[in-house]
Parts: C-alpha cells; structure tokens; sequence
C-alpha cells in the first residue's frame, strides 16, 4: 500500500467558475492536475464539507481545469448547487472505468445529467477521427444542457447533433431510444454510447443488442467509498465503483436482470428503480 | 500435497482466509466471485434489527498506512438481507453472517431471521468503534459480552465468533467472557478509533469526524492482541487487521490464528489478492515440510 496517496483524500479547490447549462442544471469548473489526467465516464466524490460526499462524473476534462454538472436532487447537489466562484470543494479520485474509444462511427445518447460525460467523449473520439452522432434527449428545450457547447463540437464533417424532446419544444418528439432505432436504419452507426435515466439505458442497451452492436453505459447507483470496499454500489456481481460505472455489452448482458429494474439504497436494501 | 482447509467449530473451510465483515458482504452475487476469488468464505456486513442508512459521507479516507472509516453500520435489516439470502439458494460456499444489537432481545430476533437461510455461522460484532450503543462500550464490558453472547448462543446451534475491538486495557478479559458463554471462536480485531483534520479548513474529513483505523497500521496490534489471546482461550482465533499479504497470514498463525480475514487491503489490490494469499500459505509450508497449518500455529509462543 502506497502510503499518503492524494487519491484517496479530498483535495480542496477552488470553485473558478459557476454556468447555468439549462434551466435545472449547473456547471463548476475547478482547477486540479489528477482529474486533468482522467479519461471520459471517470467520476469524482466531491465534497462540501459539513454537508455530503458523492460521486459526479467529470462533464469537461482540459489540461488547465475541469467540470462537473449538477441538477439538484436533495442535500448534497442541493448544497452544490447554491455555490459560488470562490467557494471551497473537496475532491477526490477520478475513479473508475471510463469509456473505451472504440469504433469508426459512434451514437452517443444522454439523457438529463447523463449527458455530462457524453461531452469530454465526444471530444475525444472526434479527436481520433472518429465519426460522432451525439443524440441528447430532454423533457423541454429549457432543460437541455450542453447545447451551445454540443453545437460548436458537433459543427465539423464528422459530427452530427440530433436533439429529441418530450413536448417537441426543439429537435425531434419524442423519446431517445425510438430516434436512435430509426437513426440506426439510415446510419452505419458500430458504436453505441449511453449515459442517462436507466429506464432509457435499458432500451438503448436492449435495442443495440437487438441489432448486434456494441454498447457501452455508463450506470448509477450509490457511492460511498469510490474504492471497492464498502459494497454500497454493487450491480449483479459486479463493483460498480471499479469495474464501472461504464460497462460494456458483455457486462450489461450479466446485469440484465437488474438493469432498469432494481437498485440497492443507502441502507443496501434491494428497491426498484 | 499440503492441506490448507481449517474447521472452527463446525465450520469447514477450504482454506483460511475469509472476507472481512463491512467489506464488499452485501449482494449474494459478489459474494459468489469473492469465492472464485480465492477466499474460503465470506463474513457479512453487521447486519441490525432495522434497516440503517449509515452516515452522510465521507464515510471513509486514506491515511498513513490505512484508511479511517465511519461508515455508520449501513445495512438492509435482518429481514431484508435474510429474505435475499434465503432466496439466494444457489449460494454454496461458507457464509458467516456479522450481527450487531444493544439487547439479548434484539440480537435474538436478529439471529432468528437467519436461522433458514444458507448462513453458516455468526459473528457477533461488539467492536465497531464509532457508532454508540452497540459498539465499543458494550464490547468493552464483559458482562454485557458475556450477555449477548449468551442470547445468540441459546437462540442458535450454529458455530458463532465474537469480534473483540483493540480498544480495551484488558483483550483477554473481554474474550474469556465470550468463551464462557460459549461463543465457538473469537475474531481479533475491529478497528481503533482515529481521527484526520484537512489543513486548509481546518476541520476533521470523516462526517462523523471520529473513524475506525484499518490497514496495515492496525496490524501490529492485532498481532499483539492474537498472541495474547492464544496463551488464555481454548476456542480458536481467527486474526483480522492488515492482511494484504500471505505474509501477514503466517504471522497470524504464527501468534495463534486458525484462520485470517482480511479487508482493506481489497482496496489496492483487488479480489484476487485471496488466491495470491492462499498460493503463498500452501507454498510456504511445501519449502517447510509441513502438511498442513497445525505445524505453524502458534509457534511464536516458545521460548
Ligand atoms: C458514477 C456516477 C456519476 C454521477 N454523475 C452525476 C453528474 O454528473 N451529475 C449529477 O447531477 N449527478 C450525478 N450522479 C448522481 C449524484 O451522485 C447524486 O445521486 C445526485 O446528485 C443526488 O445527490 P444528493 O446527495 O443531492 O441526493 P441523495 O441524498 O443522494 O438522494 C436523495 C434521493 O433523491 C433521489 N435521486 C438522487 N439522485 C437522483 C437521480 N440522479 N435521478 C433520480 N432520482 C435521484 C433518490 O430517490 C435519492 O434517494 C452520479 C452518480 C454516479 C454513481
Ligand atoms: C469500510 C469498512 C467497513 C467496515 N464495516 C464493518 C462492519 O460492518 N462490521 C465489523 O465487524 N467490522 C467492520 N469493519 C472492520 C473490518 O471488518 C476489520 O475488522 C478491520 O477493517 C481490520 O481489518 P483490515 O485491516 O483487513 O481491514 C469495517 C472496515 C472497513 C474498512
Ligand atoms: S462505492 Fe464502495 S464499493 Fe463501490
């Protein structure tokens, strides 16, 4: 055991910047060298002291500073929530199993939060020439994140951006997984990457299979340790924290009975999603 | 060809490392590749009368030569965790099942719940070190000890261990009153309590502030407290604290251990460091022409 790690204790940083992404998301752009270093789907713990520690994933991953966006839900992403520039935050990691850049033309489909760690692998797979089709789905246009960023990224020959939304408010009526199923018939698309409500990840994952393409999800589920130990986090028979949160179509074919179906909550009691 | 399988009570094990209990020891499943892993078996995590959420994070924080954790004793309940272990038929391997309660009453009830399932055994854990009522303070009386030993002994036939924390002037007092009401082994030990402040707020970074110290840090003591122990107890030990390597699992033999559990150690090196210990055990003993642990513990005792 390497002793005195900084992985595995929080390292405080500044809050360099606060952006409204859409009408119920933020993002927080903070400074530090080790999540620099991450790849797409890795996560944080990011803490408020006195508050709560949980997992984000990294929604921007440059050399000189990163991201994570957040929607609040309860007291810890409230609590981020309120913050400002100048304000403190704990952070450790990045955690985790990112995704893999595979193939030569990818789907991306993220819904909500979900679509946080689609943008830094958007990047990535463009910058290794890649073909990139990014489909974000949202209930209303004022609830889709991400947009003048996903425009600028997806304004070259091998990108695409396709937006869906429930009410029809901008882009396609409707839901992700049916525009991805006919995007899939006039597409040569041998990648799908997705990362949103489970419900919606369960059939993108089922559609792709469907059709004998490779899937990658990146999943949730509670996080407390980040480091295999505590168990909170475990899917199937799988650790999510390490062998995750991105899981490819082996793995979610393992998991298939739980995916969109069942989760574990803080006490580790079996629910339903 | 060495043989490495240890009985503790009626217990059997292929080999003698086990699971720690708060580690992993919450889905069936998992329980299943930890096996396949290489441990001769599993200890759950301390499962109470009521389903508890355990404390707002951190729950857990790296220091000098182990972690500090508080995660609170999260756990489903006795009866959800024993309704997903009943259905969990398929689960053929050593389960021990660690119970945690304040009363004679409640860990009666508790242990009641797991009597059809596939559990195997008990550990009754009187150690953990930073949640009140059901921890250290009552691990620390040997009267209570000697209490709620005693309820879950009358409850039940299977084998059950009681886990002693470090945190006491006098291990061998607590662990003979154990023995005495008839506990089948003892599982040394918990963690001891820590605490560690961030410099640049100037506050503690566990939640609860106060955590239990596991790791490498903590084995030198646990080494201490197993010696101690084997000198004044007839029932068998099962040592716990540190072990990340087979290395250390001879050094608990050595003072005394039947079998070790091991925990943190899961954290840098993954599941697979059961099958690496195990390798090491039985190849150590091959290089010393031993067949099996007996030649082994508790050979530190002579003089
Ligand atoms: C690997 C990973 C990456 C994540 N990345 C992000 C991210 O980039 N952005 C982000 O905002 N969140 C992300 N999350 C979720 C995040 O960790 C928290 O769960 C969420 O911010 C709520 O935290 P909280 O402490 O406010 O609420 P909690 O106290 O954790 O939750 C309170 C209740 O709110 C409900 N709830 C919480 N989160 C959700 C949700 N996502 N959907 C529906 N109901 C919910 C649940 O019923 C929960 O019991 C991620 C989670 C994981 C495991
Ligand atoms: C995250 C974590 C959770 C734990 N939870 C429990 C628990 O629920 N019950 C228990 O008896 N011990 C618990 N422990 C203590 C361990 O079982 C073990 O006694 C201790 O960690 C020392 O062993 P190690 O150094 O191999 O980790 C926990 C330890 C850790 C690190
Ligand atoms: S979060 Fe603790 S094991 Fe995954």
């Amino acid at each position: 055991m390497e002793l005195l790690t900084s992985v595995n204790r929080p390292r405080i940083c500044k809050i360099l910047s606060v952006q409204n992404e859409s009408a119920t998301m933020k993002t927080f752009e903070f400074a530090d060298d080790e999540c620099s270093a991450a790849t797409a789907g890795q996560f944080i713990m990011l803490w408020i002291p006195g508050v709560d520690e949980f997992p984000l994933s990294l929604s921007n991953i440059k050399s000189g500073s990163v991201s994570v966006t957040v929607k609040p839900w309860a007291e810890g992403s409230n609590s981020l929530y309120k913050m400002r520039t100048g304000e403190l935050i704990g952070v450790r990691g990045p955690y985790g199993r990112g995704f893999q850049l595979k193939g030569r033309s990818a789907a991306l489909v993220g819904g909500g939060t979900g679509i946080a760690p689609l943008i830094p692998l958007a990047e990535a797979l463009l910058s290794e020439d890649r073909e990139v089709t990014l489909l974000l789905a949202a209930k209303t246009r004022s609830e889709l994140p991400f947009l003048a960023k996903a425009t600028k990224l997806m304004d070259f020959d091998k990108g695409e951006l396709i937006l869906t939304t429930d009410d029809g408010s901008i882009g396609v009526k409707g839901q992700a997984p049916k525009t991805l199923n006919s995007l899939m018939g006039k597409k040569k698309i041998d990648m799908v990457y997705v990362c949103g409500p489970e419900f919606m990840m369960q059939k993108v994952v089922q559609l792709s299979i469907a059709r004998g393409i490779e899937v990658q999800a990146s999943l949730e589920r509670i996080m407390k340790c980040a480091i295999g130990l505590c168990g909170s986090c475990c899917v199937g028979d799988l650790i999510l924290c390490r062998d995750g949160p991105v899981l490819d179509s082996h793995e979610l074919i393992k998991v298939e009975d739980e995916l969109g179906l069942l989760t574990r909550d803080k006490s580790g009691r079996i629910s339903s999603l | 060809m060495v043989d490495i399988s240890v009985a503790i009570s009626s217990l059997k094990l292929e080999n003698p490392t086990l699971l720690a209990s708060g580690i992993l020891g919450i889905s069936p499943k998992t329980f299943m590749r930890i096996k396949k892993s290489g441990a001769g078996g599993i200890v759950t995590k301390s499962i109470g009368l009521e389903p508890n959420d355990g404390y707002s994070a951190p729950t857990l924080v790296e220091v000098e030569g182990g972690y500090l954790n508080a995660m609170g004793l999260p756990n489903p309940g006795c009866e959800a965790f024993s309704e997903e272990l009943r259905e969990a038929d398929w689960l053929d391997m050593p389960i021990i099942v660690s119970v945690f309660g304040s009363s004679p009453e409640e860990l009666a009830k508790i242990v009641d719940s797991f009597e059809d399932t596939p559990c195997q055994a008990y550990e009754l854990n009187l150690s953990c070190p930073h949640v009140s009522n059901v921890g250290v303070e009552v691990g620390s009386d040997p009267r209570s000890v000697y209490e709620l030993t005693s309820a879950i002994k009358q409850k039940s036939k299977k084998p059950l261990f009681v886990k002693v924390t470090p945190m006491v002037p006098d291990v061998i007092e607590i662990a003979k009153a154990a023995e005495e009401a008839g506990a089948d082994g003892i599982t040394a030990v918990n963690t001891m309590k820590g605490m560690v402040i961030d410099l640049k707020i100037g506050r503690p970074i566990l939640h609860n502030r106060v955590g239990g110290l596991s790791g490498p840090a903590l084995k030198p003591v646990a080494i201490r407290c197993v010696y101690e122990l084997y000198k004044s107890l007839n029932i068998p030990i099962i040592g716990c604290g540190g072990v990340t390597t087979w290395e250390d699992a001879i050094e608990f033999f050595m003072v005394g251990a039947t079998a070790v559990q091991v925990g943190t150690a899961i954290a840098s090196r993954d599941l697979i460091l059961f099958q690496e210990i195990v390798d090491g055990i039985i190849k150590y003993l091959e290089e010393k022409g031993h067949d099996d642990l007996k030649g082994i513990i508790g050979i530190a005792h002579k003089r």
